[in-house]
């Protein structure tokens, strides 16, 4: 008698059981927010360079006596010269051009010219435009750690174009 | 009498359903679609067709609604229209390339035009010379679109060394 005293109150606390949350309509919302949000997520990202180039009107000459800095890409070694001649001439190393050693002589030339921000790349005809991203990419800037945060820090950023091929003196307004 | 329990626990089983315990599940769910909303607030501007690879670049500037040139390897591409294939501009002598003179400079002085500002972006593969490249640039810059922003594959400092 007691016993079954007992277990009656046992079905009654079963009965009163935590009730379930229906989680089925959260369920389908997420079933179908995950898959749309996954098809667009963006794997690559898409970034630019900038580049200005004179418009027709208004030709820009280059001085004789302004610094000038030229980085020539050839299918072999990169070559950089200013006015006053060679600076550095880069050998490729395994088969790919030295940009790290490109970017480290553009730190160097930016430290003796710090107010200087325009540097003309050029390139053979068959360059392909990978080599010249990887060049502008080391002649734009560098990356160096400031209060512990890694920024990009300027080199010179505005840039031209030319080919390599015509004499030094046509080249200044190529592009 | 342990029999008669385990026919009250077969009992038990039979009046109440089993439920699926859906909590873990939820978890994952809930962290994946706040993770996915984060990272799909950077919307993508440019859209490139799967035929160009973009060339790899450590540059950060975002990209902005330009009117856009695509050179892949063999089609020369403005606002999503192909204007001249690739073979016919690199059999010319002609430095520039005309047709896309004439199409630049009908976007920039239609009425109403939108991509008045001289600002193109150029999207080229990777593998392009820069021969082709350099006749692209200069047709822009015929056309008085003088601000050229090159579209590139951003990726990180180590992968670009």
């Amino acid at each position: 008698m007691r016993r079954s005293n007992r277990t009656g109150r046992r079905r009654a606390l079963r009965d009163v059981d935590i009730p379930e949350l229906n989680v089925t309509p959260f369920m389908n919302l997420m079933i179908v927010l995950v898959p749309v949000l996954l098809l667009s997520l963006v794997f690559t990202h898409t970034t630019v360079i900038e580049l200005d180039f004179p418009s027709d009107s208004a030709q820009t000459e280059v001085s004789s006596e302004q610094q000038h800095l030229e980085i020539s890409v050839f299918a072999t070694e990169l070559v950089i010269a200013d006015n006053r001649g060679l600076v550095r001439r880069l050998a490729m190393i395994d088969g790919a051009h030295d940009y790290a050693g490109l970017n480290l002589t553009m730190q160097a030339i930016k430290q003796q010219m710090p107010n200087k921000r325009d540097a003309v790349i050029l390139l053979e005809p068959a360059t392909d435009y990978q080599a010249l991203v990887f060049v502008m990419d080391s002649v734009r800037g560098y990356s160096t750690v400031q209060n512990g945060e890694l920024i990009q820090a300027e080199l010179f950023p505005d840039m031209s174009l030319g080919d390599v091929a015509i004499p030094q003196i046509a080249m200044g307004g190529a592009l | 009498m342990s029999l008669r329990r385990m026919e009250q626990r077969r009992g038990r089983g039979i009046d109440k359903p089993p439920s699926l315990n859906l909590v873990s599940l939820m978890d994952i769910f809930t962290i994946l679609v706040f993770f996915l909303m984060v990272n799909a607030n950077e919307v993508e501007i440019l859209e490139t067709s799967t035929a160009i690879k973009l060339p790899d670049s450590i540059s950060e500037d975002s990209p902005e609604d330009r009117l856009s040139i695509e050179v892949s390897h063999d089609e020369l591409i403005v606002q999503g229209e192909a204007i001249a294939s690739i073979s016919e501009v690199m059999a010319s002598d002609n430095p520039r390339i005309d047709i896309l003179v004439h199409v630049l400079h009908a976007a920039k002085t239609e009425p109403g035009a939108k991509y008045s500002a001289g600002k193109v972006t150029i999207m080229g593969d990777k593998a392009l010379p820069y021969e082709l490249l350099k006749r692209v640039m200069l047709s822009c810059q015929t056309a008085n679109f003088t601000r050229i922003a090159l579209a590139v594959n951003q990726v990180s400092e180590e992968g670009a060394a």
